[in-house]
């Protein structure tokens, strides 16, 4: 349908929009002021106007619902609302979800979304109800809230297509290069900027006689494609482009695909091709890999001396640049409202009070995550809080002025991963990144082509 | 066994010969026992190993199989992060009703279906064992919001006979086609009708075979996960899912994981052994020999 299609693009623009505002800073910040913003800060905010209610919370398993379910009291007490938490691994939370949005009277009246794989479905479901009206209305919006103060990347990852916002952003996910301080200087190699030094220092630090390996990343098909996308952005390429083509067989993305294919084939554990990021993890924290490129939030096992034996010497750098752009790879997940749900006002309470400063702060403080809030990097008692070397704290900033999406927006993006993923796996053991590409990208066209039409 | 079928008289001596090779035998039979039995063995004996180390030795390498600062904190952390009693409680309620259910409605189905050698019937029976519980998940899910019974028991009693039902059927089935009919046959001719030859009959000597179908249907209902996830609520869910709880992204937890599927193991395991002496019982002196 032609309305579908200009939905898309107006979307893109979007995100395009908001990423380039990313660009240019954190602290740049994206003002979307309301006249009623003066008004709402005198006025006297009801709290307890659901009192004597009660709510579903559905989250998926992760330091960051822990910190929600450990500081529900605070909202019951301050709102006089019950709130009934159920967390359930991730894999299965979103199935859940699926089932009961199909069935059109879903059991929660909140959930989590996890944007980079199910903001599209979600979008073209309408399973979330469009919170603008809330967040203009200074009766249901406490005057401290500040919309203004979410990052430009966490705005545009909220807001569908056509305009909605259907999500309160919660967390986001930056990728970056985790480096073993100790390998490198035994070497004497230096930190590396960009991909071509990637590949030329894990070619140095590279010594499997003596147990390590130059880079760990990860293998497993479907797992593997955010890696590769990533490194696109080096090229300053997306996989999918504002018009909804293909841009995967495109030079760029050969030369981010052979630049995998170097690091994994040569320069990484025997069976890389099977690593997930558990295994990703497992085999850094042992102190075997000199360089592993993955998510932010493994920083809190990273440093727990019970889990890893790397703590005190790892190193957070930035995703390294291509020949084109440095960029940051970036996912992300919101809170939602259930369109389904009776209970929006006490629902949309609950999201505001868990994205609100002081929890978004806590996230920072505890490195459960990546708050969307800029006001939590400079939160004075965050940060002397902080359970996480500084210089963790110091790449997330960094990363977020140089964030992009690393994954299309697309409502088909587990077949997109799955297809590419295979590839990506076959170079590892050898396959052409050219001839690979080229057949996932011919296996995938007809799926996107019919997303994008129905 | 060949091994014990050659013993010799009493007073006989044994020539040396045969003394080598049944020693020979021997060896060879346990031999092949070991590598018969080393997948399961081994699987669970590094569980027990996982459970008992910290994770940085978890995930060392080379692997350590022998604990070398062997602790119990993964169990008191699984204990204390877990509502284990609650989870406990639900799982045995759930599995002990699904499966009497089963046994209620699936002895005498599998009886009226070996008799009526119902075969089309039976393999009806066995669609809906083959059928991915997935696909039931969507109408269940409409049906029990729609009848006030998501996130309770009933729910999970209810969705295991799923499971249990078609088992225990087909096991049954089995056993009733092996019964004599003479058996039955004696039963009528003795003025009894068909419900008392079954009743009186085939139902003692069929019971190694309700003891087969019941643990498989306690099993199957214990370990049970995905429909506790999206059925059951926070109150109502079930031992399986407090394994998987352990598991976050971000987070690799190896030693816990082990330590509670040690826990949720152990009542099966228990159970198995206890049961296991009465299948033996049970077909060494029914009627099952003829």
């Amino acid at each position: 349908m032609i309305g579908t299609r200009e939905r898309r693009h107006s979307r893109r623009q979007m995100i395009k929009a908001g990423t380039g505002a990313a660009a240019m800073g954190l602290g740049g910040g994206l003002v979307r002021a309301t006249p009623a913003a003066a008004h709402r800060a005198q006025a006297d905010f009801d709290w307890r106007r659901y009192e004597g209610e009660s709510i579903n919370v559905l989250l998926a398993l992760s330091p960051r619902s822990d910190l929600l379910v450990e500081y529900q009291p605070e909202f019951e007490e301050l709102t006089g609302i019950t709130v009934t938490s159920d967390v359930v691994p991730e894999q299965q939370q979103r199935q859940k979800q699926i089932i009961e949005f199909t069935s059109g009277n879903p059991s929660f009246d909140v959930t989590a979304v996890s944007w980079h794989v199910q903001k599209g479905l979600f979008g073209r479901g309408g399973f979330l109800l469009d919170l603008r009206e809330f967040l203009d209305d200074p009766a249901m919006t406490a005057p401290d809230y500040d919309l203004a103060d979410f990052s430009p990347a966490a705005m545009a990852f909220a807001t569908q297509a056509d305009g909605r916002m259907d999500t309160l952003p919660y967390n986001i996910d930056y990728w970056i290069l985790y480096w073993n301080q100790e390998i490198f200087d035994q070497k004497g190699v230096a930190f590396p900027e960009t991909l071509e030094e990637t590949v030329a220092a894990a070619e140095a630090l590279h010594d499997p006689a003596n147990g390590v390996y130059g880079f760990v990343a990860r293998g497993l098909k479907n797992a593997n494609v955010p890696v590769w996308t990533s490194f696109m952005q080096g090229w300053e390429a997306v996989p999918i482009d504002d018009q909804g083509q293909l841009q995967t067989t495109t030079e760029a993305a050969v030369a981010a695909a052979t630049v995998y294919q170097e690091l994994l084939a040569s320069y990484a554990p025997p069976g890389v091709s099977g690593f997930n990021w558990n295994e990703c993890q497992t085999t850094f924290g042992q102190g075997t890999a000199a360089m592993w490129f993955d998510g932010i939030g493994f920083a809190t096992p990273l440093e727990d001396p019970a889990q890893s034996r790397v703590v005190g010497k790892v190193g957070y750098g930035l995703q390294p640049a291509g020949p084109e752009a440095r960029h940051s790879g970036t996912f992300g997940d919101g809170l939602g409202v259930s369109a389904g749900s009776d209970k929006h006002g006490p629902a949309y309470f609950y999201s505001q009070w868990a994205t609100n400063k002081q929890n978004q702060a806590r996230v920072l403080a505890s490195g459960a995550g990546a708050p969307a809030r800029t006001s939590a990097y400079t939160d004075p008692e965050a940060l002397a809080n902080l359970t996480v070397p500084q210089g963790w704290v110091d790449a997330l900033i960094a990363s977020g002025e140089i964030g992009l999406p690393s994954l299309p927006q697309i409502v088909p993006v587990t077949e997109f991963r799955d297809i590419f993923g295979i590839a990506l796996t076959n170079m590892i053991t050898g396959a052409d990144p050219e001839q690979e590409l080229a057949r996932a990208t011919e296996e995938f066209r007809p799926i996107l082509d019919q997303s994008l039409a129905s | 066994m060949g091994v014990a079928s050659t013993a010799l008289p009493r007073g006989q001596t044994v020539p040396l010969a045969l003394r080598w090779r049944r020693l020979g035998r021997r060896l060879g039979f346990l031999c092949g026992l070991a590598v018969l039995l080393s997948p399961a063995l081994f699987v669970f004996l590094w569980m027990l190993s996982l459970s008992l180390k910290p994770d940085v030795e978890n995930t060392a390498f080379p692997p350590v199989f022998i604990p070398t600062s062997p602790t119990l904190d993964n169990f008191r952390e699984v204990f204390a992060t877990s509502p284990f009693a609650l989870y406990g409680r639900n799982s045995f309620v759930v599995a002990t009703a699904a499966t009497l259910l089963s046994l209620l409605v699936g002895v005498p189905a599998g009886y009226g279906i070996a008799k009526a050698k119902a075969h089309g019937l039976a393999f009806v029976v066995l669609v809906s064992r083959m059928t991915p519980g997935l696909s039931y998940l969507i109408p269940w899910f409409m049906l029990f919001r729609a009848l006030g019974l998501h996130n309770t028991l009933w729910a999970l009693i209810i969705t295991h006979l799923v499971i249990g039902l078609p088992i225990t059927i087909w096991v049954m089935m089995g056993f009733f086609e092996d019964l004599h009919p003479e058996l039955e046959e004696a039963a009528l001719v003795d003025g009894g009708g068909i419900w008392a030859a079954f009743r009186d009959v085939a139902l003692p000597l069929a019971r190694p075979g309700m003891v087969v179908a019941a643990i498989l249907a306690f099993i199957f209902s214990w370990n049970n996960f995905v429909f506790a996830v999206v059925l059951a609520g926070p109150d109502t869910r079930t031992l399986p899912v407090a394994v998987f709880n352990v598991l976050t992204f971000e987070q690799l937890a190896w030693g816990k994981l082990a330590a509670a599927a040690l826990v949720v193991t152990l009542p099966v395991l228990l159970l198995t052994v206890l049961v296991q002496r009465q299948i033996v019982a049970g077909m060494t002196t029914g009627g099952m020999k003829g």
